[in-house]
């Protein structure tokens, strides 16, 4: 959805054929909100909480931190508390522990401030579920219809990444892969991951023969074949976000400006409440994993 | 309409209504009639009035048919002061055609943003906004149907082809009884519908587009036929831009056609029709394409010289499409709009002093407010459908009005009307009842085929006077309640191709507006120069918004994100025109705000709307240097539109976001303004009598390269820090255009 609304916004800036230039614009500073990046997986290890300070717009300074907050997760019957982490002001870490699918948790957050009330922040979110495992990945050139997904785009031949797995009945489970490359996290930010919907084909056999007789299958990532090497080890893993994320997603992807396509702009949504003190959001997600070695047979 | 007749003996006269009717009680005897309008040329005739009734028809000529021959008297002189309308302003095309024009593309809606309390949406928009109201509060006539969508190229251009365009009224205030169905204004073009002498031809050639128009009488002068088209070549361009948009289209078309039928003396039938559409394809992977078609049957009868009536058969569709093929985001969407009405209109001349208009009409309404082919799925689990759901709500709507006009002695003037209008929201329909509190679905209620689930009943009052103070000197006030049942849904100011149409219904309450205004018109240097002031205040009732982060595209439950509240909007409009000479033009000042409070935007509190830009100049000239040479020039400035700031940033996932307070519009793009000039030199020998005339026309939008704000976009630089970036459309863009009569 996101790519479809970037092409869709390409193409139509293509048509207005439209300049910019760089302009500064009066905005208000000095208000703060709380920034919360919050994570919990299924995942053995430890797991991270990152407060700071929401900064001027223009801000050209290092992100202040928020220390020596109190953070913990919870579902209902253990506590699971967060360390901040002392090398890394407003890092707040977990022993090793892998959170359970199917749970709802709630992250809480207690900030004592110096001149003013204490903040009490909390947000809920479902740890989904999730496959057990993936057959397959494959690394291929897209070989079904033409009129859909393309190989070349824009002058670069294109791999994409197919993941072959039993989907779950659930039509509700959206995945986010996290993609590798020899061990390097290529989807570390948010805006290189894809996020894939299996909804319509829920209970499918995902990208099997009778996808593949439909010219229905899905990608869930791209290379440009310059980018890849024989050999080189990818490795996906399938996180199950709930769907609410998706809007949080979307949100951050259409907030790029001030656009008359777009309307008035707002603040990203976010799960943290409440919502006029905090912005970011708190990912519960279950990950399944894959790997495969590429081969180029051309 | 408008046409000014005098009498000379009697220093009598009247104006024709607005099917071009007048009515006149003349002593026995001979009498000179002086007839009048601007652009054309003025006709003098002898008549004989005896005891019988009498049907006299006049034509009048362009004038640019006899420009060197007479002296063109436009419009009646003093109609400014001694014409009951307010907030009315009538653009034709002689006009419309002097002023420059983007891309040399002449275009009415562009010509309207130059006049006082009209204001373009947008740079390269096609939407406007009247008197502070919204671009959906427009109601847009072609020949009596409805156009939802008025504008080509994303709004570049407007649907009308200015080749079949005879005129063009902007009802801004003191909207007529008979117009009804949107709040700010009505703007009503119409299709050329006299019989040409001959056949005809005329078009242009220009960079981006090309029209044609034919024209010609047949069967004995009691036909006319009017046929046109206009195309772009805009696309054929794309293949020299790479090899990836090969694959790619872009181009639109219209096409125009008019039959006027003179049955006999007492009957006339025309049937008019437009349809035109636009396509972008990018790759065959993304495209979209979007057009309105539109049809009128109008049986004008007489029953006497003083009833005469309109008969209308109306229907008007607007469809857009939206194909995305890029799995798993693989889908289409199509939405859109169709009505038809059917219209029953009454004029009845009792005498010089009294004049009533009433009717009736009644019409079927289908809103396709979504239908979803999801081919990947990842559509449907976002919006949380069906993979091939499919929306149409439908609706009837009714009215009844009339309105009569009085003038009890030649300073006086009244005008009292009353329309009263009726929703119904009808099925089949599976209706989504929104719980308030928290604009949630909490049932659905199935209502079967023609089953009316939700009535709506709204008069809607209007009154007018005018107080003439002298020969050269007038005052008007006009108060007007406007109701409106449909609405965009899309939070953008600028109007889009992809706006969906929707009704109300029990979830949302119909807007309604109440506008005051008063105004004070003087002409001066023998009526050659019109000067007018007005102001105005609107309350508005019901008026909607868009909560934040609202999901207006493609989006089926599109009640849950509307929020309803009220607005206001005053104003003083300032008008100096200038209609007969070698230099004609006008300079035109507004200074108006406009206001809305909405439970659930900015903490309830008021706010600027989109179109709250106080300062708005237009200065429009044309010199006519010689029979063969004009030259025009107009410059806009615009205080900048209200927008949203951020007051922050925050990085998540290494992702850097603006942060808002939720204050909305608290800021301003830079203003706007822009000079555009325009160049026009007749070809060939200046001998109006030729079938053969040709002109080139070159012009410059955008003059002085001003790089107005469209859009502010926002980006990290390589540091990582914030960024604002100034988009815009235009710098300085030229254009030439070669146009022909034959």
């Amino acid at each position: 959805m996101k790519n479809g609304y970037k092409a869709l916004a390409f193409f139509t800036l293509l048509l207005l054929a439209s300049c910019t230039e760089e302009i500064f614009i009066d905005v208000e500073e000095g208000s703060t909100m709380i920034g919360v990046e919050a994570y919990f997986s299924d995942e053995l290890k430890q797991h991270e909480t990152i407060l700071s300070y929401t900064a001027d717009f223009y801000n050209r300074h290092e992100i202040r931190m928020v220390s020596g907050a109190r953070v913990y997760i919870t579902d209902g019957v253990d506590t699971i508390a967060y360390q901040e982490d002392r090398e890394n002001k407003g890092h707040y870490l977990t022993n090793p522990v892998a959170g359970k699918r199917n749970t709802l948790y709630r992250l809480c957050i207690d900030i004592d401030e110096p001149d003013s009330e204490p903040i009490h922040l909390f947000s809920e979110s479902m740890l989904s579920d999730n496959v057990d495992y993936i057959d397959s990945l494959v690394i291929k050139p897209y070989s079904g219809s033409n009129d859909t997904t393309p190989t070349v785009f824009f002058g670069d031949t294109i791999e994409w990444v197919f993941p072959y797995f039993q989907s779950l009945p659930d039509p509700n489970i959206i995945y986010m892969p996290m993609i590798y490359k020899n061990d390097t996290l290529l989807t570390d930010t948010l805006n290189q991951q894809m996020m894939i919907p299996v909804g319509g084909y829920a209970g499918y056999y995902i990208n099997g023969p009778e996808m593949q007789l439909q010219n229905k299958e899905i990608p869930i990532y791209y290379f440009k074949k310059s980018d890849l090497r024989n050999g080189d080890r990818i490795r996906a893993g399938l996180q199950s976000i709930p769907a609410d994320f998706l809007y949080f997603y979307y949100s951050i992807a259409m907030s790029s400006g001030s656009n008359p396509l777009l309307g008035a702009p707002a603040n990203v949504v976010t799960n943290i409440q409440p919502t006029d003190k905090a912005v970011g959001w708190f990912l519960t997600t279950s990950v399944t994993s894959a790997e495969t070695i590429f081969i180029d047979n051309q | 309409m408008g046409v000014s007749i005098y009498v000379e003996q009697i220093k009598q006269g009247t104006t024709t209504n607005e099917r071009g009717r007048y009515e006149l009680d003349l002593p026995l005897g001979e009498h000179t009639l002086r007839l009048s309008y601007v652009g054309y040329g003025t006709l003098e005739k002898r008549i004989h009035v005896t005891a019988k009734p009498q049907t006299i028809n006049f034509k009048l000529h362009p004038e640019t048919e006899t420009l060197s021959e007479v002296e063109v008297t436009s419009e009646r002189k003093d109609r400014n002061v001694s014409a009951m309308a307010m907030s009315v302003q009538t653009l034709d095309m002689i006009t419309i055609k002097k002023i420059p024009a983007l891309m040399g593309e002449v275009d009415v809606i562009k010509s309207i943003t130059l006049l006082p309390g009209v204001q373009s949406a947008s740079e390269g928009s096609s939407g406007f906004s009247v008197r502070g109201g919204a671009t959906d509060q427009n109601l847009i006539l072609l020949d009596g149907a409805p156009i939802y969508n008025a504008s080509h190229f994303l709004g570049f251009f407007s649907v009308f082809n200015n080749d079949v365009v005879k005129d063009a009224t902007l009802y801004k205030g003191d909207i007529p009884a008979d117009f009804g169905g949107r709040l700010a204004s009505v703007l009503d073009v119409t299709v050329k519908d006299e019989v040409p002498k001959r056949f005809g031809l005329q078009g242009g050639v220009g960079i981006v587009t090309s029209r044609l128009m034919m024209e010609t009488p047949a069967f004995d002068q009691k036909t006319s036929i009017l046929l046109a088209g206009r195309t772009t070549y805009a696309g054929l361009v794309l293949p020299f831009l790479g090899e990836d948009l090969n694959k790619s289209k872009i181009y639109f078309y219209d096409l125009n056609a008019k039959v006027t039928q003179v049955l006999n003396k007492k009957n006339r039938l025309f049937v008019s029709a437009y349809h035109g559409h636009d396509e972008f394809s990018l790759q065959q992977m993304i495209g979209f394409g979007y057009g309105n078609s539109s049809g009128t049957i109008r049986w004008n009868h007489i029953f006497n010289n003083r009833l005469t009536s309109n008969l209308s058969l109306i229907g008007s569709r607007y469809r857009y499409g939206i194909d995305l093929k890029y799995s798993p985001y693989n889908f289409t969407i199509k939405a859109g709009t169709d009505a038809i009405s059917l219209n029953y209109d009454f004029a009845m001349m009792w005498n010089d002093q009294h004049m009533s208009k009433f009717g009736i009409s009644t019409g079927f309404q289908s809103y396709l407010q979504g239908q979803i082919f999801d081919r990947g799925g990842a559509l449907a689990q976002y919006l949380q459908v069906d993979s091939t759901q499919k929306i149409t709500r439908k609706a009837l709507e009714h009215a009844l009005y009339f309105t009569h006009d009085f003038t009890p002695n030649p300073r006086f003037t009244f005008r009292a009307g009353l329309r009263l209008s009726c929703f119904q929201n009808i099925g089949e329909e599976d209706f989504y009842v929104l719980e308030h509190a928290f604009y949630t679905s909490t049932d659905t209620i199935h209502y079967g085929p023609g089953e009316v689930f939700n009535t709506q009943i709204n008069p809607e009052p209007r009154l007018a006077a005018m107080y003439r103070i002298d020969e050269k000197s007038s005052i008007k006030a006009s108060y007007s309640r406007t109701v409106q049942y449909a609405q965009i849904a899309s939070s953008a100011t600028g109007g889009l191709p992809f706006d969906i149409w929707f009704p109300v219904s029990p979830n949302i309450k119909p807007q309604k507006c109440d506008q005051f205004a008063l105004g004070y018109f003087r002409n001066f240097m023998n009526d050659g120069l019109e000067t007018s002031v007005e102001v105005f205040y609107k309350h508005m009732q019901n008026v909607i918004d868009f909560k934040d982060n609202a999901i207006t595209f493609g989006y089926l439950l599109i009640d849950g994100e509307v929020r309803a509240g009220k607005g206001y909007s005053f104003g003083a409009e300032f008008l100096v025109r200038k209609n007969v000479g070698k230099f004609t033009g006008w300079v035109s000042y507004t200074y108006s705000h406009s206001y809305r409070s909405i439970p659930g935007i900015y903490y309830g509190k008021e706010y600027r709307s989109p179109y709250d830009r106080p300062h708005n100049i237009a200065i429009v000239a044309s010199y006519d240097v010689s029979p063969r040479i004009t030259l025009a020039a107009n410059w806009i400035y615009n205080t900048g539109q209200p927008v949203t700031f951020p007051c922050g940033q925050y990085t998540i996932n290494g992702l850097t976001y603006a942060v808002y307070n939720g204050r909305r519009n608290e800021s301003r793009y830079p203003d706007y303004h822009r000079l555009d000039l325009s160049f026009t030199c007749k070809l060939g020998k200046l001998d109006n009598n030729r079938r053969w005339q040709h002109d080139i026309n070159v012009s410059v939008y955008n003059a002085y390269a001003r790089h107005n704000t469209w859009a502010i976009t926002f980006d990290t630089d390589d540091q990582g820090a914030m960024i604002t970036k100034n988009m815009y459309l235009f710098s300085a863009v030229p254009s030439i255009t070669y146009n022909f009569k034959f």
